[in-house]
């Protein structure tokens, strides 16, 4: 009966979303498809059909595969150096430290800003003549570690990294805290009954109930590793670099390469990738979820 | 609801070092960030590190001014105010529809929504770019707004559903009751009751739109239209070839504040909101 | 703390209201330029620029000027303007600079400007536009010989020192061979100072390959192996070889400044200015920009690129680019666009370039900007002039990036070595070539 009268708002209430999801979404993403299988430059009247000629060019394309490295490289070290100091950062929250409102806003406060903020920060930061850091090695006399921070690849990879884990651990940090309040203290309490340390408890307690969050999360970065676009964009000026992602060589295909048939192949490439390493990662990291 | 305190082991240390590490070089970097925008170019090129002799806010006004930062702060408030209701609005009726409403192929409907959520944005650039130039909203502040709407669907259509998923069913029975329509029943009851999800949601959108730069760097073309993150691009590749450092940095700091006294503010409120929808998400 | 629905309706609906405000749409009856910076803009090309339009309103009344778009990502801008059949009526590209230009004169976006170039000058009494612009500076404004672009300031590379650090030294400050050149290295770097300051993140490393290549194999050549899709030079032609042997041993020999590959153009000028480094291999362009940088009595001394002993190339060939602006086939306003454009080539116009933005002019028998003590002793020696790269940037945009991330891993990086270079170069254009020849 309720449901009935409930149906009636079926329509009305979905439609706007819809719409614009349709329109925004389902469509272009449909017609990247299409477009990736022509050569379209973008500036020309004709699409000219050429089958998979494009995905082979990707794979034969060194600057594609330089892309693809680099996003790897982002993905695994960014992940390397998030996920631990985020759940390391929580744990200590969770303990309610002196100073704790004041810490938290730290923590999260970088995820508030734009990621054009953080380039420009970081970018200036790493600046070798006047940047902080080269400035504070040689004031500190470690001159020689101080070097050209986005210059080689060796070096740029690193920098950014640093730059998008300051960006993005408050996020991590913050859901990680929330899943960790959730766990009832009696846990914890019963574990150390038992004879468990601080380090086993995290390990043995804390973890496995976190397994759920902590699995969505390897796929948000996985994704956003994939996509990674604006922070390098920024800092490199957008000019051809060594530090050239997928993200930022599809753009510079399209609008200044003139290859919008072969950027938007691209992008499915990417796409695809994103896809199978989460389902792969999801699987991996895939067990009972622990009710309590 | 917290851990047992317990002794500080070795491995303690070092997460507190870590931690301290952590937060002291981002407080370092903002300062310097902060102190630099008031020191002159020749002062900062002379000494990285030093003091500034007098505070020039000659560097705020040409940042204000000259390089339009103000005329970008007034356009992202208000682009972000109305992407922020139309797409809570928005997607508040559907969450509800799609949480408390059975129809066949509902769930299919809200993975439709869902499955954004893992699309890169690249992927879809292009035809999506094009589709708007037919559509004559590039360029414009309507297909910008229009387009964050759409693109703050998914997200906020997920943690919606979840929220009015949690509500109790007698809501409706007893408004059903009562004579009520459906119409009133959403807008007089479940809204209000949903408005802890409502919050969480606006908030987390306000923050999304007002940083917003990757749609705004292919949509806004002309100077006039520019949003914060979209000028201080702008001004960041422009300035530092002028060698304008501290302009341009007094640029950043404009560009930063807003968020951070919101946060200062109503840190309480944020972050309880934002856990609150993450646990429920 | 409760808002009624009405008010907060009212409220929504008057802020509602703003995006319409938010619309640009472009004045029909202004002429619009686009890589046009706005009036505030201190630059002197720029001051130049707007005394030149202010000049173009009052003769033709009526008439308004404004900038295309605001700045940040130039070309891109321009791209989509075209693509939605809405250009600007001047856009301007260096004809060596981004990926653009071919392949818009090819699809038939760009206007042809022969017949305009036939008529007379602006303020040269007899002759005609095209008769006032010197010879030399003709063939990077043409594409299969009809002329699409015209010129505003021509930008020649060659090496800048600073003289009083190069006699200090007891460097030669012209030298005249490659065996020359590296012998002041050493002097220089025995006194003391940087002999090199490099960009090494963009593609300003490549020009010194440009170079020796030229000078070694000739001009020919080297366009044949940028060039040719039959592959008639491959980059494994042991010139080539020799070139790249040379680049990496500038490197290796400490006589390129430390770090340079994290440092854009800017940062390693700063460093030429500031007297810390003696020799930087750039363009014209480098002085207009940092005027107010260079103190008086800095000695700045330029000198063609050394020739190599042995080489077949030309000494007096010169290589550089012109910066030009052209007028889409789609603009409004053609005639006076090109109106515009004879204003720019006028002798009234290149003077105050020459002299204020201290430019060099296309035009023929114009003086030069002074500040750059030597480039006359160049400039009218030069037999030859053509882009860099030989326009390759423009005419094969993914071409030519495989090309620079070689060349960068080459001599950035030095992660490969010089015969493992030439090797990738000549496997990557030789697929390239037959790829795009299916």
């Amino acid at each position: 009966m309720i449901q009935k009268q409930l149906r009636k708002l079926i329509w009305p209430f979905l439609l706007p979303a819809l719409v614009l999801h349709t329109v925004f979404f389902i469509v272009p993403v449909i017609n990247s498809f299409y477009y990736s299988l022509t050569s379209w430059s973008g500036i020309s009247l004709e699409k000219q059909f050429v089958g998979l000629a494009n995905y082979v060019r990707a794979f034969t394309d060194h600057t594609f595969i330089m892309g693809l490295e680099n996003v790897l490289l982002f993905g695994v070290l960014g992940f390397v150096l998030v996920f631990p100091l985020a759940l390391l950062f929580a744990v200590i929250l969770n303990r309610k430290p002196p100073a704790a409102r004041f810490l938290k806003f730290v923590v999260f406060a970088p995820t508030l800003l734009s990621v054009v903020v953080t380039a420009v920060l970081w970018g200036s930061i790493y600046n070798p003549v006047i940047g902080l850091l080269n400035e504070s090695l040689r004031t500190l006399g470690l001159e020689a570690w101080s070097r050209p921070w986005l210059g080689s690849r060796h070096n740029a990879l690193p920098a950014i990294t640093v730059a998008m884990v300051w960006q993005g651990l408050g996020t991590y940090v913050i859901l990680f805290l929330a899943g960790m309040q959730k766990i009832p203290v009696s846990y914890y309490e019963s574990a150390e009954l038992d004879g468990a340390n601080g380090r086993q408890q995290f390990w043995h307690v804390t973890l496995p109930l976190l397994w759920d969050v902590v699995q969505i999360l390897v796929i948000l970065w996985i994704i956003g590793a994939f996509q990674a676009f604006a922070l390098i964009f920024v800092i490199t000026r957008g000019y051809p670099n060594v530090i050239e992602v997928l993200g930022t060589y599809i753009y510079w295909a399209g609008f200044q390469g003139q290859a919008i048939g072969y950027a938007s192949a691209m992008g499915v490439i990417m796409f695809l990738m994103a896809l199978t390493f989460s389902l792969v990662v999801n699987r991996l990291m895939k067990r009972e979820t622990i009710q309590y | 609801m917290k851990m047992p305190r317990s002794r500080l082991s070795t491995m303690g240390l070092v997460a507190v070092l870590l931690m301290g590490g952590y937060c002291l070089s981002s407080i370092i970097a903002l300062f310097w960030v902060t102190y630099t925008s008031f020191k002159s170019n020749t002062e900062f090129f002379a000494s990285t590190w030093a003091l500034p002799e007098s505070l020039r806010f000659e560097n705020y006004s040409y940042a204000w001014a000259n390089a339009q930062i103000g005329h970008y702060f007034f356009n992202t408030a208000y682009i972000t105010v109305l992407s922020t209701v139309g797409t809570v609005t928005i997607a508040a009726m559907a969450a509800y529809v799609l949480a408390r409403v059975l129809f066949p192929m509902r769930q299919f409907v809200f993975y439709v929504f869902l499955s954004a959520m893992m699309v890169p944005p690249m992927l879809y650039l292009f035809p999506l770019f094009v589709q708007m130039r037919h559509m004559h909203m590039t360029n414009s502040h309507l297909g910008l707004i229009i387009l964050y709407i759409a693109n703050g669907l998914p997200f906020s259509i997920f943690v919606l559903t979840g929220f009015f998923r949690s509500l109790p069913t007698e809501m409706e029975e007893a408004a059903f009751i009562d004579g009520a329509t459906p119409w009133q029943t959403y807008w007089k009851i479940m809204l209000p009751l949903a408005r802890p999800g409502l919050i969480t949601v606006s908030i987390f959108n306000f923050i999304y739109f007002w940083n917003e730069f990757f749609w705004s760097l292919i949509l806004l073309r002309t100077g006039k239209l520019y949003t914060l993150a979209r000028g201080l691009q702008t001004l960041f590749w422009n300035m530092s070839t002028e060698s304008r450092w501290t302009e341009l940095f007094a640029g950043l700091v404009i560009v930063m504040l807003p968020l951070i006294i919101v946060f200062i503010l109503l840190q309480d409120r944020i972050t309880e909101g934002l856990t609150v929808g993450a646990v429920k998400g | 703390m409760t808002m009624q629905r009405r008010d907060f309706l009212k409220y929504l609906a008057g802020v509602a209201a703003l995006p319409g405000c938010g619309r640009f749409a472009p004045d029909e009856n202004a002429l619009e330029i686009s890589g046009l910076q706005p009036r505030a803009a201190q630059v002197a090309i720029n001051q130049v620029m707007w005394e030149a339009i202010d000049r173009f309103e009052a003769a033709h009344v009526g008439t308004r000027i404004v900038p295309a778009s605001g700045g940040g990502g130039g070309y891109q801008e321009l791209m989509i303007r075209v693509m939605e059949g809405n250009p600007p009526d001047i856009m301007s590209f260096a004809t060596a600079e981004t990926g653009l230009t071919y392949a818009y004169v090819e699809q038939g976006h760009v206007r042809d400007m022969t017949g305009f170039l036939n008529a007379p000058s602006y303020d040269t009494p007899g002759k005609s536009w095209l008769e006032t612009i010197n010879p030399l500076y003709r063939e990077p404004l043409m594409y299969e010989g009809r002329y699409y672009a015209m010129p505003q300031n021509v930008i020649s590379l060659q090496i800048y020192c600073n003289a009083r650090l190069y006699e200090e030294a007891g460097a030669t400050l012209n030298p005249a061979t490659w065996d020359e050149f590296l012998d002041n290295c050493e002097k220089l770097k025995r006194s003391g100072t940087i002999p090199i300051t490099q960009d090494g993140i963009h593609w300003y490393t490549s020009w010194w390959f440009d170079h020796l290549s030229q000078r070694i194999l000739g001009a020919d050549k080297v366009r044949r192996a940028f060039r040719d899709p039959q592959r008639s030079v491959p980059w494994t032609d042991p010139g080539f070889l020799r070139a790249a042997r040379m680049m990496g041993e500038l490197v290796d020999r400490g006589y390129v400044v430390d770090g340079f590959a994290g440092l854009n153009h800017i940062e390693s000028e700063l460093l030429f200015w500031q007297e810390l480094a003696a020799t930087v291999f750039v363009g014209t362009w480098f002085t207009s920009f940092r005027s107010e940088i260079i103190t008086k009595d800095f000695r700045l001394w330029c000198y063609r690129f050394p020739m190599v002993e042995g080489g077949a190339g030309n000494p007096y060939d010169l290589i550089g680019t012109v910066n030009t602006r052209s007028i889409p086939s789609a603009a409004r306003h053609p005639e006076l666009a090109a109106d515009f454009l004879r204003l720019v080539d006028s002798r009234w116009f290149q003077e105050q370039m020459v002299r204020r933005a201290r430019m060099v002019s296309p035009l023929s028998g114009m003086p030069l900007p002074g500040v750059q003590q030597g480039l006359d002793a160049i400039l009218e020696t030069t037999e030859r002039f053509y882009p860099f790269s030989f326009g390759m940037e423009g005419a094969a945009p993914f071409l030519y990036r495989q090309y620079w991330n070689e060349w960068n891993q080459f001599m950035v990086a030095r992660e490969l070595e010089a015969e493992q270079l030439v090797e990738n170069l000549e496997r990557i254009f030789e697929r390239y070539y037959r790829h795009a020849a299916v």
